[in-house]
């Protein structure tokens, strides 16, 4: 039964004329409303699956012995309290790096070197581009305009921009390297790699460079492997191509490359260094050319060059010259070597 | 512990049914709050939106219920607003709404416990819309959908009862109270009744 207000009661029906007359309030529309859903729905899982795991890991740390409650309400009261906790330092930086500790609104430049910590959030504007050491072998490089969090030691999560992601697999042979970077279109993570990861209006971009990926989100998982390049859309649609280790859309993530720590290296460490990060394959002359490169020894520093020019700048202090070819970089003893 | 904290409990607790309540109630009034303040830009309204919302979520068991949980939300949108447009080089696109005043900012966020002073003025028809509709936003509970299935949509108290899951008699009472708290913040932002708010509208005083 529909009863409407008459004017025997005016404060009800002056409720009405007013209402009708403000019209009814605007609703995005259900695709729209479905695409965010999707997003905040997998966030909320993202976060009740961290909670359960930390309240197992509080649950089992208290059942060890003295010693290990003392480190479990150290380690528990540090999630409630939301310490920050440093994660990473600044490994090499262009521009101004911006950071808003822990949701504080408090956004002040970060330095080359300083540390940042868990909650804090990175800002980059058009000018800036900055390369972070996470440890085990992990760079994280920002580009410019890109919005980052630090959630926790082993995930971040991009807002918007690119984030470009390099783990040393000489490093991965040695230690376990975990580090999801979340996204408001799903969850991304590596197996031994390099990629990229950008946000769109209404997606993200993927391309790996080496290596293999995964992309977690509400409808499943996708792999996405060398050389490919996923478009993933809000809407769930994901469209692969394939994209070179050289493709000019790596070109920041080379330049912002944290130097490479050249003294007491073999010259081929350097060289693989210089490949993985252009995106180039090393090739060598011949088998003796590259047994001598093993045998050199660098001394020095190469300073803050990127990878290419710090190749120029390494070889002329040795007895090796390099061409480029489409297949890469070819090493050759220079002519007036012995 | 207010309505909203048991909320924001269930949700940390993983219950799905809370999830579900949070995104319904709390997802069309965010996308309302930046629309207007992204120059009705839907697809950059969407985007903001959800970063609003996954902030939210990742921030939740810091929210302590100082504020109302909308007017914390709004915190969060107002600043993923800025960043959106300041990320695009499209800052001074940045709309301010009469209702981003501080005056009149402090007695919307009031709305669920209405202030004493009350700021008077007079408005234009659209804006008088908008800030009517953002005071239905505003309102605690579903107040705001219940009073305009009813008095917009013409639905039945019993209609409404079952859209809300509750009884005849559950849904009367929600209805009586929604009018009252309607009341109370019309006077608060307002300063007005409805009849006067009405009457501004049609050109009547």
């Amino acid at each position: 039964m529909n009863q409407r207000p008459d004017k025997s009661d005016p404060d009800e029906y002056s409720i009405e004329q007013l209402l009708q007359g403000v019209g009814k309030r605007d609703l995005p529309s259900a695709e729209i409303m479905e695409q965010v859903r999707e997003a905040v729905h997998g966030e909320w899982l993202e976060l009740v699956g961290q909670r359960q795991r930390r309240s197992r890991f509080v649950g089992y740390a208290a059942a060890a012995g003295v010693a290990a409650i003392a480190l479990a309400v150290t380690v528990s009261l540090q999630f409630r309290s939301g310490a920050a906790v440093p994660v990473a330092s600044i490994a090499r930086l262009e521009g101004v790096l911006q950071v808003d500790p822990a949701g504080s609104d408090d956004w002040h430049a970060l330095a080359s070197g300083e540390h940042v910590a868990t909650g804090d959030t990175l800002r980059t504007d058009g000018g800036t581009r900055a390369a972070l050491d996470f440890g085990h072998g992990i760079s994280v490089r920002l580009d410019a305009n890109s919005l980052l969090e630090i959630a926790s030691a082993d995930r971040i999560v991009l807002d918007q921009g690119s984030v470009y992601i390099d783990a040393d697999p000489h490093v991965a042979a040695q230690v376990v390297q975990t580090l999801v970077v979340g996204t408001p279109y799903g969850s991304v993570h590596h197996l031994g790699t390099q990629y990229l990861v950008s946000t769109t209006r209404n997606g993200i971009e993927l391309s790996v460079r080496e290596g293999r990926v995964e992309i977690t989100r509400e409808s499943g998982t996708q792999t996405a492997q060398a050389g490919e390049h996923l478009s993933v859309a809000g809407s769930g649609e994901i469209t692969r191509t394939s994209i070179s280790p050289q493709d000019a859309s790596w070109q920041w993530a080379t330049r912002i490359a944290p130097a490479f720590d050249i003294d007491r290296q073999p010259l081929t460490h350097f060289l693989d260094w210089v490949a993985r990060e252009t995106g180039k394959r090393v090739n060598y002359a011949t088998p003796a050319a590259q047994a001598d490169a093993a045998k050199l020894i660098l001394r020095g520093s190469a300073g803050d060059l990127a990878p290419e020019q710090a190749l120029a700048a390494v070889l002329a202090t040795t007895s090796f010259t390099h061409t480029e070819t489409a297949a890469g970089i070819v090493i050759s003893p220079s002519k007036s070597a012995p | 512990m207010t309505a909203e904290q048991e909320l924001v409990r269930e949700m940390l607790a993983g219950e799905e049914r809370a999830f579900n309540a949070f995104f319904q109630t709390y997802f069309p009034r965010v996308y309302r709050f930046a629309l207007p303040r992204l120059g009705g830009d839907v697809e950059a309204s969407r985007e903001v939106v959800q970063a609003t919302l996954v902030k939210a979520i990742r921030n939740l068991a810091g929210f302590r219920g100082d504020a109302a949980l909308f007017s914390w939300i709004c915190q969060i949108c107002r600043r993923q607003i800025v960043d959106y447009l300041r990320a695009r080089n499209r800052y001074s696109e940045r709309v301010v709404l009469m209702e981003d005043s501080e005056e009149l900012r402090a007695a919307l966020e009031s709305v669920e416990a209405p202030a004493e002073d009350q700021p008077m003025h007079q408005y234009g028809n659209a804006e008088t819309r908008r800030l009517v509709q953002s005071v239905l936003d505003r309102l605690p509970a579903r107040y705001g959908d219940v009073l305009e299935w009813k008095y917009v949509e013409g639905r039945s108290v019993e209609e409404i009862g079952t859209l809300l899951g509750v009884g005849q008699t559950a849904a009367q009472s929600l209805l009586a109270r929604a009018r009252v708290a309607f009341r109370e913040a019309l006077e608060t932002v307002f300063g007005s009744t409805a009849a006067d708010v009405l009457a501004g509208m049609r050109g009547d005083i």
